[in-house]
């Protein structure tokens, strides 16, 4: 520990010498932004997660922060909503050095910070979580007004174009309606800077669109934005200016225009990423999984579909078509109250997981931290989970063949581990995934059901994620693949079912689909032309 | 040799952090047992050693089934309740005269009171999905309500060949004391070895995520409830064998000593961790503690004290070596 | 110091003959008992002297179990004073908490008898209970003889204590000091004390280690009979039997048993009789209209091998199965 910080010092007084020589040069630069970032670093134990990084905030500008997960971004933004105080490095707020301590002081500053992690109070309302700490008073003195909250939020909808309602409680809210809440929140106390890390994470397409209109507001009325986010394809639609961390550090800042796609992925990595999507189709073979009819009750209704062996199925829709509720059903987790499913011809009952699983049908769950994983047990225990049936002598676990199991898993997915030992959650979030792959694929699954198999992780492990659902299709399973995302859906999947208020409205071959076809049948418009916000 | 000598420490400081980490509460246990032998001679004594292992079996025994609830994010605070139910049914029958029947009510119907207890709370709360808290706190007071009403005054003049479980010996080893190692042994077996083992950690370190692999939650749910009554009834045969006689009053508080001592063991109220190893030095401590503390002549409102005062450090140090991990 | 009275059942029997020529009443009384805890197997045995003296008296009874909480004991006193009883037979769940039930039942103007434990405050017609203290002075009797017996020019022992700070046990301690300071032979005794909380296994558990670390001690003594019963487990495993003398309190049959078989030398007998059957029998004579004094003491007495048959038949009475 002694050792460590005896380097961190160092690392310090190395900063700030350099800092202050930087700063004196470019001192006209900073005049025009409004926050100017210099050498700012920030260390965790033995760990620099950010390292002597400059960035300048623009009022009426939406600067993105992109790179991998690990990059720095959070961490950079988080020190400059003050929540980090021990960093090193200058920060200027209106050509005014400042030392930003706390949270409090950078929302004095007018920094907001709409988080990643949800951190709303669950048991109260929405207006009350909005306006937290700055309630307004009523016509009694010292007494809170719950009716001018109400206006005040409402107002505030109103603004941004959200359909929320704010006298009710959160924990009746979706996910991506907390999220709206968050935003609100964040823009409510008028910041003139607003930084979104990860926004739209669970908001659908629309909401995403709705959420650019509102950035393309704050800009207006010259608010500067920071955006951190691994969509590409939002980056492109809302920034103007791109800025790469990679390792910590500041690799590239240069205005949108500049920027390619590959460009940007080149950046991130540091390598070039061959392909993104890597989805080498071939000949389909017989029908794997067939669905006749499939109905439960307030969820989705008479769902009629199949797979093929070697093919990858994706399935579209918005939050609360009934996609996950569809898996769910298929998978046992919340069996149909009607319906037929058939594995390879045959009939199957599904009522739980074990039975799903014991016909074949296995699936990686949407949310990793709540259904995926057991988060104090290791890799090897969370691979072999589903499939220690298999690996059980009269109740005892086969130890050397459950660890050549695993082994063989790990290598075959390239699952970064220190060891089969590591506790998962040490693990990155890339990696996590493709724990929870292999323990769907432990148990030698006919079909695979995957819902947001890349969602939250970096590029190169969502590139490494699509690569392993190729090779699966290829060795002849039949994938179901869920996703909101649109690049994903239209670059692995070889036919795409779209699901809206729980019915299959449409199949498009891969050939056919196209980004507005698959919006305008989700949605259920006849036609969607979107433009950049 | 800057470069050198900070990995250097630090590779040694992780090493040091690992071992208390892992097995902090055995140097606790021993840092305890080398200054009562300090102070008291007769604390040295192959008598005493024997005699605090006997004076933890009933807990200890307790403690096994309650490391599964534990580690299952449950817990089962009807212990010392269904103790005594399963106590004075079994001296109902051990007070008889000693025909083949009766013996051997007297020493199976603890075990299958406490085997229904357990399958009570356990069908409750893995079915009807109410909290193990709530569950458990409910038949604290019904087992106890059903243990009076049935028999206030206390069961004594038991047959003597009952006390063979309570009192007997084989060799230097007391019977209990050979009934707490067999569990313990089996248990961490159970817990390390088997299918079940593995499901019951799963099902405490995320529920949602074992059902979705796949494993029956409620049925292990179920299990360790029964596991846990199962337990209770070994213990009630115990102590009321040793004992010499059955009270509508036993077992009151065994429920927090055996969550102590579970807890002490590094076991998580919040499920997925516990050993049944660190729960049986758990459970040692405190008898260590207590042995100690009588022998040194300390008043009992004292003992009191240092022994809370020790869960709470315990489980406050288990907390910081965890995230110093991190 | 007040006025006492001392009396037994024979004198209360004939306390009614004398004012109990208003037999011709008109209807029968209804007594309202509230206990302390009945899962007591002391508790339970006042209970049923109750039980046996509301037949006798041809009275009815309403029972009500506070279950040594304050709280529903006053709610339990409420219920029963709805139900138009006419007197209360009061057993305090708490010496200090208890008046609101009290109270409650003065402002009902329904008279309150008090028995086994008194509580502090509220105005009553009578407590019909013992004297704490006096069971530790009768330990102390125990001890004094045992002195003589033995011989030796001091004595060392192991005192088991119940509850620290509990009344009780308070009282039984200060009664035995004090009953041995009075003699003149506190400094002959050399006490190692440990609280065993009343309870049997606690007991068994102290008097273990305790005796692992030290066998020469002259005797036990302790604060109630569970606690005794399990030091005797102990002594006999030790092989100790008859080399170190003990004492308990209360009279439980089994403590009783024990006496006779030689493996306990005394016990200290608390007379669930005289205290459970004479609550109802203060309510009854209080409704007779017979003035009573403010405390009936109900006497501790030493039992020992000499004396134990007399008391086994008035545990039989009350202690049931």
């Amino acid at each position: 520990m002694l050792a460590f910080t005896d380097k961190e010092i160092c690392t310090r007084a190395m900063t700030t010498s350099t800092t202050v020589a930087e700063n004196v040069g470019r001192r006209e630069v900073s005049a025009r932004s409004v926050v100017s970032i210099r050498g700012v670093s920030k260390s965790f134990g033995a760990t620099l997660a950010v390292d002597r990084v400059d960035l300048d905030l623009h009022s009426s500008e939406v600067h993105a922060l992109v790179g991998e997960n690990g990059a720095g971004k959070s961490t950079l933004m988080r020190v400059l909503a003050g929540f980090h105080s021990d960093y090193s490095g200058t920060i200027a707020v209106d050509g005014e050095q400042t030392q930003i301590l706390h949270p409090r002081q950078a929302r004095a500053l007018g920094i907001a910070l709409v988080h990643q992690e949800l951190s709303l109070l669950p048991e109260m309302t929405v207006a009350e979580n909005i306006l937290l700490g700055r309630e307004p008073y009523g016509t009694i003195p010292g007494v809170i007004s719950r009716r001018a909250m109400q206006e005040r939020s409402r107002a505030l909808f109103r603004e941004l174009g959200i359909q929320l309602d704010a006298a009710a409680r959160v924990d009746r809210l979706s996910i991506a309606e907390r999220q709206l809440v968050e935003i609100a929140k964040g823009v409510s106390a008028n910041p003139r800077v607003l930084i979104f890390d990860e926004p739209t994470s669970s908001l659908t397409y629309h909401e995403t669109r709705e959420l650019f209109r509102v950035i393309s507001g704050l800009t207006a009325k010259g608010t500067a934005i920071v955006y951190i986010s691994h969509k590409l394809d939002e980056i492109f639609a809302v920034a103007h200016r791109v800025t790469v961390l990679r390792d910590g550090a500041r690799v590239a800042s240069a205005p949108v225009d500049e920027w390619t796609q590959a460009r940007l992925v080149n950046a991130m990595v540091g390598r070039d990423l061959s392909a993104l999507f890597p989805r080498t189709p071939s000949a389909p073979g017989e029908v794997r999984l067939e669905v006749r009819n499939l109905t439960r009750r307030g969820a989705f209704r008479s769902v009629s579909f199949h797979v093929r062996a070697r093919e990858v199925v994706g399935l579209y829709g918005l939050i609360g078509s009934g996609r996950t509720s569809l898996a769910d059903a298929l998978y046992g987790m919340a069996p149909a109250d009607a319906g037929e499913i058939l594995v390879d011809g045959e009939p199957v009952a599904v009522h739980s997981a074990a039975r799903a699983l014991a016909h074949g049908i296995a699936m990686a769950p949407e949310d990793r931290r709540a259904r995926g994983l057991v988060p104090m047990l290791s890799v090897k225990v969370n691979m072999s989970l589903s499939a220690l049936a298999a690996l059980t002598q009269a109740g005892f676990i086969a130890r050397s063949r459950e660890l050549n199991a695993v082994e063989r898993l790990i290598g075959r997915l390239s699952v970064r581990a220190a060891s089969h030992s590591q506790e998962v959650t040490m693990l990155s979030g890339g990696n996590q995934q493709k724990v929870v792959l292999a323990r769907a694929l432990m148990v030698g699954p006919k079909v695979l059901i995957l819902d947001e198999p890349t969602r939250g992780i970096d590029v190169v492990a969502k590139a490494e994620v699509h690569a392993i659902i190729n090779d699966l299709a290829q060795q002849g399973l039949a994938v179901l693949m869920i996703s909101s995302e649109l690049l994903e859906i239209l670059g692995m999947s070889d036919r795409v079912l779209v699901m809206r208020d729980g019915a299959i409205v449409g199949e498009i071959a891969r050939a056919e689909a196209s980004e507005e076809r698959l919006v305008a049948m989700a949605a259920g418009v006849a036609a969607a032309a979107e433009s950049r916000a | 040799m800057s470069s050198v000598l900070p990995g250097g420490t630090a590779r040694w400081h992780l090493t040091v952090a690992a071992a208390l980490r892992d097995y902090g509460i055995y140097f606790a246990l021993a840092l305890l047992i080398a200054y009562f032998s300090i102070r008291i001679p007769e604390f040295r004594t192959a008598e005493n050693a024997l005699l605090i292992l006997l004076q933890v079996s009933v807990i200890g025994v307790i403690a096994i089934g309650m490391t599964f609830t534990i580690i299952t994010a449950g817990i089962d605070l009807s212990v010392g309740s269904l103790l005594a139910v399963a106590g004075v049914m079994s001296g109902v029958f051990a007070q008889k005269d000693p025909t083949l029947l009766n013996m051997l009510l007297a020493f199976s119907l603890p075990i299958l009171i406490g085997l229904v207890g357990g399958a009570i709370n356990g069908l409750v709360i893995a079915w009807a999905g109410v909290n193990a808290l709530i569950v458990t706190l409910g038949t604290l007071t019904a087992y106890r309500g059903f243990v009076v009403w049935y028999r206030v005054n206390p069961i004594y003049d038991l047959q003597p060949y009952y006390s063979v479980i309570g009192q007997g010996a084989i060799g230097p080893m007391p019977v209990p004391v050979l009934i707490l190692i067999f569990l313990a042994v089996v248990a961490a077996i159970v817990l390390n070895f088997t299918r079940f083992g593995r499901y019951v950690y799963a099902v405490g370190g995320n529920r949602e995520a074992a059902r979705a692999a796949g494993i029956n939650v409620e049925l292990v749910t179920f299990a360790v409830y029964v596991i846990s009554g199962f337990c209770v009834g070994m213990a009630a045969l115990i102590f009321t064998s040793r004992l010499g006689a059955a009270q509508a009053i036993s077992g009151q508080g065994f429920e927090l000593q055996a969550i102590a001592a579970a807890v002490v063991g590094g076991a998580s109220l919040f499920g997925g961790r516990g050993r049944i190893s660190n729960t049986i030095v758990g459970a040692l401590i405190m008898g260590v503690l207590f042995n100690g503390f009588v022998m040194l002549d300390v008043p009992a409102p004292i003992q009191q004290m240092a022994i809370g005062v020790i869960i709470i450090a315990a489980v406050w140090l288990d907390g910081i070596l965890r995230k110093r991990r991190r | 110091m007040r006025k006492k009275l001392i009396v037994s059942m024979t004198v209360l029997a004939g306390a009614l003959l004398a004012g109990g020529t208003v037999q011709a009443q008109e209807k029968k009384p209804t007594i309202g008992i509230s206990y302390q805890n009945l899962a007591f197997p002391y508790v339970a045995a006042l209970q049923k002297a109750a039980q046996n003296t509301c037949s006798a008296l041809k009275v009815q009874c309403i029972e009500a179990d506070a279950v040594n909480d304050t709280d529903k004991e006053l709610k339990n006193v409420e219920s029963m004073l709805a139900k138009n009883i006419d007197c209360l037979a009061f057993e305090a769940a708490s010496l200090k908490a208890s008046r609101a039930s009290i109270d409650a039942a003065a402002r009902k103007k329904v008279p309150v008898v008090q028995f086994n434990g008194k509580a502090e405050g509220g105005t009553y017609v009578t407590f019909v209970g013992s004297e704490q203290p006096d069971s530790g002075a009768q330990l102390a009797v125990f001890l004094a003889d045992l002195y003589k017996k033995l011989g030796k020019p001091t004595l060392k022992g192991i005192y088991l204590r119940g509850v620290a700070g509990q009344v009780t046990d308070i009282a039984r301690n200060d009664g035995m000091k004090n009953g041995l300071k009075s003699a003149n032979l506190l400094d002959k005794f050399s006490f190692t004390e440990q609280y065993a909380d009343y309870d049997r296994g606690k007991g068994q558990s102290v008097t273990e280690s305790l005796l692992t670390k030290d066998k020469s001690y002259d005797f036990i003594v302790a604060n109630n009979d569970d606690m005794i019963l399990g030091a005797v487990q102990v002594v006999r495993q030790f092989k100790l039997t008859g080399k170190i003398h003990m004492a308990g309190v209360d009279g439980l049959p089994e403590a009783l048993d024990a006496i006779k078989k030689g493996e306990l030398d005394a016990t200290v007998f608390q007379d669930p009789e005289g205290q459970g059957g004479g609550g109802v029998w203060g309510c009854y004579l209080a409704l007779q209209g017979v003035k009573l004094p403010k405390d009936i003491l109900i006497p501790f007495k030493l039992v020992t091998k000499d004396n134990v048959d007399d008391f086994v038949a008035i545990a039989k009475r009350v202690y049931v199965k």
